[in-house]
């Protein structure tokens, strides 16, 4: 500004330059932001006079609550086309917000519009986005390859040992499962979980839960893996082969919170944006630890939050769909890698209680090939409708079998692992509603047309386990006349027993000496307390355990298949079944077979009982082979392992030269053992001379300090007599005493 | 090993102590009176009374002519040990919770309670053996601090006093200068006892921390520890066979709930040097609160807050208990 004393002042106003000062209050003009615009596409192609309608359908049946369209904000770019003026199929529509410009993207993206539409929506600032990209194309950097560690290397082990994870005071440690000796330490650390351990469905992965997320280790080093970002997580779950991992937290995803914590270097793993925040279920890629979707919770009909249950997706088996039930109205379908949701609706079902999927992919008898994979459900009674159990094909959605049920009170689905028996077991009411049963409802899945087989018990069944091996479909059910609980303590403790039975039923084919097809009982074991069961994974032997039981610990191993001969003998195909031992582990809260079906861990945890934490080890005939106390031992995993990959020739070779490999196995374990006992022997001769020679030093310290001590007028007490004082003591004892006289 | 059950005593057992002959076994417990014992047979020689409180510890002089007693009723009382009289009471503020003759008998250490804004303390009076009348002076008294002293036992010589504390540390105490020579954390939590190999040079600790530890008196350095699944009350070394003896049991007020079996109420035999646990001995049917090996090694005693008291003679399989090495 040009300097104005008093005697040059300008004439007018007009003439003074106010230029600084508009330079310095500049208003800047309000930004427009576009945040708040999303452009869809894929709309139909309408003339003029439809163009309020198409509006208003879209506000009403797509935007629903989701946005609120700005006034005038709809903009529909008309052009002249084969019938007059019609729309171009896409509009720009401004919202009132960002926030809402967002939940209108994630609801119309892939909204099925009509029969031939599908919509596309997308933030309008993805435009600009787009616009600024390089046309030339530069090819990123070739990041170096890395090698993998094997992650199944501990299936080589030369001992053919198993691996099994403690988590115990803070303390998670992986050891090599012994026979004959502790346990062999592999790694452990203190604070290496925050919460629980889990192991992957093969064993690949150790997954341990911090507050950050989810941490993958594995492989011979133990070195971590992966790492799945995902605040306050409380639960995961992969899928069947171990490509998908889902994770659910308790938190909804605040992904500005998880960028804050992550600090600005390491804004790149973030895997969230703004389309993730608030939900709290994700799915990853496990392998490459991508996010591939999140998805919110889900709610109620009235939107409120629903109860979450876990897991909060099932996988198919062969990993193709996932699905997630929202009780009582529906299933939803979604497919992977895509993660879209298979035909864009979910299943409706309304009453659906709970799902479950035929855990193999079946294949058609005659031709090899893969039929549709199948989930079951079923659907309670209401009002005059019976309960329903319904197989239904996916993705077709077509129904391949349904059966009406009456009287249900509830219900649990118990796939064969094989996929090719579905038992539902149905909780009753008797006519008069006072008491309860159970009915065993057996869905040949494995059979064309689907036949079911029945089996009535008098009692109710507290658990159920199908053989694994597909020989003979043989299962297990645990029953009791009185199915009310027993009182517990506080921790969950029962504090009294209840008197149970266990039935094996074994499927019989028609056959020459069988008339009717259909399941047989083979033998009732009555008078147990057990309260949990569960067959070997490699069939044929079978564990009752009395669990969680405050007064009693009875662990009882049977074999199903102890003496045919005597069987056949007497006609009585249960008299084949064996009691093989019983044993006692006070406290016993959990009980595990090893995945090869050798052994058996019964463990004490510190969740259930205060003290006695620890395990036992077993052999399948019930001999201990080991215990082991560990203080406030929460969980005791062993490592799972995947299918054997010999073929059933191989394995009919391996049982041929059993002789052989068993004595191979024999001379192993007797080297280990001694190489330990060798290993002990030298520990312990250097343990003693250590001693000895410190107590030589202490000796002498002691002698030069006495000595001192004396000179300054200590006086050294009574040493007690050294040697053992003997005293002699002549006691006579008058018997008899007799006077006689003898002669004079 | 058929125990003789020594039937004396109505409440819990605090301390049972064979004389440095081994022939006799003093024990006290919570009903007031303290037990003289034949320690072959069990046979009840008499009783010391005159206490008016639960008795806390007991100690006799090495020719047996003293016994001194520590009880709840903030006195300490000293005895002639052959006849059962009275000769002298110590007045303390709190109760006295650990009494132990010096290595010479000249001096007797007295282990205070903390309560009611008397802070814990350990006392050493001089004991005169020839005369009837005793010092109500202290020689010394030690302040422990920041927690308070649990138990104390006389070094090599005497020339320390070995304290463990209540936060599970120790010292040792320079007791003519009344000044901590040492510290050490040991356990991590109470120390329930203290007992001294029989020259002095090294010592047991055990613990509520579930573990039971062997250090060297003199720099306080662990040698060993002894793992149990349950709080220890007591542990004892064993003179001839390289073992030591712990037992313990859940707290009292937790046993009614649980069976004996839970209850872990058996003495434990762990090797020395090894630390593997060898043998248990069971009987008794609440925790152990005290164990004394007799001084030949052919015996051991323990008290349980059952009220017996067991006396075990070992088999002659004992004896030729050995280790592979």
């Amino acid at each position: 500004m040009a300097v104005y004393t008093y005697d040059n002042l300008p004439a007018s106003e007009e003439d003074i330059d106010f230029g600084d000062l508009e330079r310095k209050f500049v208003v800047p003009e309000q930004e427009e932001t576009l945040e708040n615009v999303v452009v869809l596409d894929n709309l139909p192609v309408v003339d003029t006079g439809k163009v309020d309608k198409l509006i208003k359908t879209l506000t009403s049946k797509v935007f629903k609550k989701a946005g609120k369209v700005k006034e005038n904000g709809f903009h529909m770019p008309m052009g002249e086309g084969a019938r007059g003026s019609e729309s171009k199929g896409y509009a720009f529509v401004e919202f009132e917000t960002a926030a809402q410009a967002q939940a209108v993207i994630r609801a119309a993206n892939g909204h099925q519009f009509g029969a031939s539409h599908v919509l596309r929506a997308n933030p309008f600032m993805d435009v600009e986005k787009y616009a600024e990209v390089d046309d030339a194309y530069r090819a990123p950097p070739a990041e170096p390859f890395e090698e993998r560690e094997h992650l199944r290397s501990w299936l080589m082990d030369d001992y053919g040992r198993d691996q099994f994870a403690t988590y115990a005071r803070g303390e998670l440690g992986v050891y090599w499962g012994e026979t004959a000796q502790a346990a062999e330490q592999i790694k452990a650390r203190s604070n290496w979980t925050e919460s629980h351990v889990q192991w992957s469905p093969l064993g690949s992965y150790m997954g341990t839960f911090h507050l950050q997320g989810l941490v993958l280790w594995g492989g011979p080093s133990w070195s971590k893996l992966m790492r799945f970002v995902h605040p306050f997580i409380s639960f995961a779950d992969f899928s069947p082969s171990e490509r998908y991992l889902v994770t659910m937290s308790s938190k909804p995803i605040d992904v500005e919170a998880v960028g804050a914590r992550l600090g600005p270097d390491a804004a790149h793993q973030n895997p969230y944006s703004t389309a993730d925040q608030g939900n709290s279920v994700c799915v990853w890629d496990a392998r490459t630890g991508t996010l591939l979707r999140s998805f919110p919770l889900p709610t109620n009909d009235d939107g409120s939050p629903a109860q979450p249950a876990w897991p909060q997706f099932k996988w198919s088996p062969s990993e193709k769909y996932f699905a997630r039930m929202a009780y009582g109205a529906s299933i939803s379908i979604y497919e992977a890698p895509s993660m879209g949701l298979v035909d864009k609706k979910s299943l409706k079902v309304p009453g659906v209680q709970d799902f479950s999927w035929c855990p193999q992919v079946l294949t058609e008898a005659r031709t090899g090939a893969a039929r549709p994979e199948m989930l079951a459900y079923w659907t309670p009674e209401d009002g005059n409708l019976p309960a329903r159990v319904s197989l239904v094909a996916v993705p077709s959605r077509e129904i391949v079998r349904t059966k009406n049920l009456y009287n249900v009170f509830a219900a649990a689905l118990h796939w064969h692992p094989s996929g090719k028996m579905l038992c539902v077991r149905v909780q009753r009411f008797t006519k008069s509603k006072k008491s309860r049963f159970t009915n065993l409802e057996i869905f040949r899945t494995g059979e064309k047309e689907v036949p079911v087989d029945v089996v009535e018990l008098k009692d109710s069944a507290m658990a159920f386990d199908w053989e694994p091996t597909e020989a003979s479909f043989r299962f297990a059910i645990l029953h009791t006349e009185d199915p009310t609980p027993p009182p517990t303590n506080m921790a969950g403790m029962a504090m009294a027993t209840v008197k149970t039975s266990v039935s094996l039923y074994s499927f019989v084919r028609k056959g020459k000496l069988v008339q009717k097809e259909g399941f047989q009982l083979l033998k009732t074991l009555e008078n147990k307390t057990a309260r949990s069961l569960k067959w070997s994974p490699r069939g044929r032997h079978i564990v009752l355990a009395t669990l969680r039981t405050a007064t009693n610990g009875t662990i009882e191993f049977y074999d199903a298949d102890f003496d045919h001969a005597a069987a056949a003998k007497s006609g009585v195909p249960g008299d084949a079944i064996a009691l093989l031992a019983t044993a006692e582990h006070y406290g016993v809260t959990d009980m595990e077979w090893d995945p090869s079906g050798r052994y058996v861990t019964t463990w004490v945890s510190a969740r259930y009982h205060p003290s006695e934490n620890g395990y036992i080890m077993w052999d399948f005939r019930g001999q201990e082979l080991q215990q082991a106390a560990v203080d406030d031992l929460w969980q005791f995993v062993w490592r799972p392992r995947p299918e054997s990959l010999l073929t059933e020739e191989h394995r009919r070779e391996v049982r041929r030269d059993l002789k052989a490999y068993a004595k191979e196995f024999d001379e192993l374990d007797e080297r280990r053992l001694h190489a330990a006992d060798a290993e002990l022997m030298s520990q312990r001769r250097r343990l003693v001379s250590e001693w000895e020679s410190w107590r030589q030093q202490v000796g002498e310290f002691l002698a030069e300090e006495t000595d001192e001590a004396l000179a300054s007028g200590y006086t050294l007490p009574i040493a007690p007599d050294s040697e053992d004082l003997v005293v002699e003591e002549i006691v006579e004892e008058i018997i008899d005493e007799k006077e006689e006289v003898v002669g004079k | 090993m058929r125990p003789i059950m020594l039937q004396g005593h109505t409440r819990a057992l605090t301390q049972v102590k064979y004389n440095s002959d081994g022939d006799l076994l003093l024990t006290v417990a919570k009903d007031k009176v303290a037990n003289l014992w034949y320690a072959h047979n069990g046979e009840r020689v008499g009783t010391y009374e005159g206490h008016e409180g639960a008795l806390w510890s007991i100690d006799c002089n090495k020719p047996t002519t003293l016994v001194v007693t520590g009880s709840a009723d903030n006195t300490a009382r000293l005895w002639h040990a052959e006849t059962g009289k009275q000769l002298h009471v110590w007045e303390f503020p709190t109760a006295v919770k650990r009494v132990e003759f010096s290595r010479d008998d000249r001096h007797v250490l007295m282990v205070t309670e903390e309560r009611m804004g008397h802070k814990s303390g350990i006392y050493v009076f001089a004991v005169d053996s020839g005369s009837p009348a005793q010092s109500n002076e202290p020689v010394a008294v030690i302040r422990p601090s920041p927690s308070k002293a649990t138990v104390a036992s006389w070094s090599y010589l005497d020339r320390y006093i070995v304290a463990g504390h209540e936060d599970g540390s120790l010292a040792l105490y320079d007791w003519k200068y009344e000044e901590p020579a040492m510290r050490a954390t040991a356990h991590d939590a109470g120390i329930t006892d203290i007992q001294m190999w029989k020259d002095g040079t090294y010592f047991i600790t055990s613990s509520r921390d579930k573990t039971a530890r062997l250090f060297e008196t003199s720099s306080l350095n662990p040698l060993k520890v002894y793992k149990a699944d349950t709080s220890l009350n007591s542990a004892a070394l064993t003179p001839t066979q390289e073992l030591v003896i712990l037992g313990g049991g859940q707290a009292a007020s937790e046993v009614t709930t649980t069976s004996s079996r839970q209850g872990k109420f058996e003495s434990r035999f762990y090797h020395k040097i090894f630390e593997d646990e060898v043998g248990r001995v069971k009987g008794h049917f609440g925790p152990i609160n005290t164990i004394a090996v007799q001084p030949d090694g052919k015996a051991y005693a323990s008290g349980g807050e059952d009220g017996y008291v067991r006396v075990h003679h070992f088999d002659p399989d004992y004896y030729k208990f050995k280790y592979d090495y």
